[in-house]
């Protein structure tokens, strides 16, 4: 029984990355890419990928505030 | 209690026998046209037959998560079991297909790209949605309490369903800002023929006709789940 719950604990914390993974992606990719830009002088490439960092986290903040809710209730 | 049956009252038991039919007979019939009928490609060869097998396998992919998406929207609405039923039926066979369009692609890829494996945007977005549904099943997984489950479920099903263009286009842009991929120029898309293109759409049709009997299937076995674990 203890095993049985040890590994459903185990699992529970290995299910994390594997959910957030594909969400963040896209926030690495942008900000990666964004920084090597701003570094290497690139303005217009930083600033259109801060805008697209902008972009995700309007969305990813919208879809929490509509149904993130019915996930704690 | 007196409801113990659980409301499964429709004409899907009764149908699929001839739905199953309906999609192994339209499936032989897209696989002897893919084979046989469709004109052999001038670049590829016979190789591009795979293309009829592929492309059906990448719809199914996208159809069953969106069905994914409606249903933990509906789920979340009206709090009805049918709708979770439906979702994980559809994550499931949409897992499968993602995994056999994964496949199907790497096939094709190695003869006319040299490759098994590249990091194409639509190749990585296809990656991340296989794991990211791989993960809606574990998550699934968890809990034992039913409606929670079908919350968190629900919840991650419609996130999914948002990040998969997210990603898709910031790979693109990663992508289209620094290189081109110059092995997949190459390849391209030729324009196609009209035998090709009815070949693709009756495979097509199969295609999503096994789908929908894989569902029903499911559908009614989830229920049937449902019934004995959760209706107490």
């Amino acid at each position: 029984m203890d095993v049985v719950l040890a590994l459903r604990l185990r699992a529970r914390a290995a299910l994390v990355p594997i959910l957030a993974l594909p969400v963040l992606v896209p926030q690495l990719v942008a900000a990666t890419r964004g920084t090597s830009a701003a570094l290497s002088g690139d303005a217009v490439g930083a600033l259109s990928w801060a805008g697209l960092l902008f972009a995700f986290a309007v969305v990813y903040t919208v879809i929490g505030l509509t149904i993130v809710p019915a996930a704690i209730e | 209690m007196t409801e113990t049956t659980i409301p499964r009252g429709n004409t899907l038991p009764r149908i699929r026998p001839w739905l199953g039919i309906a999609a192994a007979a339209s499936f032989v019939v897209a696989s002897v046209m893919a084979l046989f009928w469709a004109p052999t490609d001038a670049v590829q060869g016979d190789v591009y037959r795979i293309l009829y097998v592929h492309v059906p396998l990448a719809w199914l992919a996208y159809l069953a998560f969106v069905i994914v998406f409606l249903a933990s929207v509906g789920w979340l609405w009206t709090k009805r079991p049918f709708f979770d039923a439906v979702a994980v039926a559809s994550a499931e066979i949409g897992v499968l297909f993602t995994g056999l369009f994964l496949v199907a692609g790497s096939i094709w890829a190695k003869p006319t790209w040299g490759v098994w494996w590249t990091w194409e945007p639509r190749l990585v977005t296809t990656a991340i949605m296989f794991v990211m549904y791989v993960g809606y099943l574990l998550l699934r997984g968890l809990s034992t309490d039913f409606s929670r489950r079908a919350n968190r479920a629900a919840v991650f099903g419609i996130i999914a369903v948002i990040d998969v263009p997210i990603v898709h286009l910031s790979v693109l842009w990663a992508n289209s800002l620094h290189q081109l991929p110059t092995v997949l120029r190459a390849a391209g898309s030729p324009a196609l023929d009209s035998s090709m293109l009815l070949t693709l759409m009756v495979s097509l049709f199969a295609y999503t006709l096994i789908y929908t009997y894989f569902m029903s299937a499911r559908v009614s076995l989830e229920r049937a789940r449902q019934g004995r674990l959760w209706t107490t």
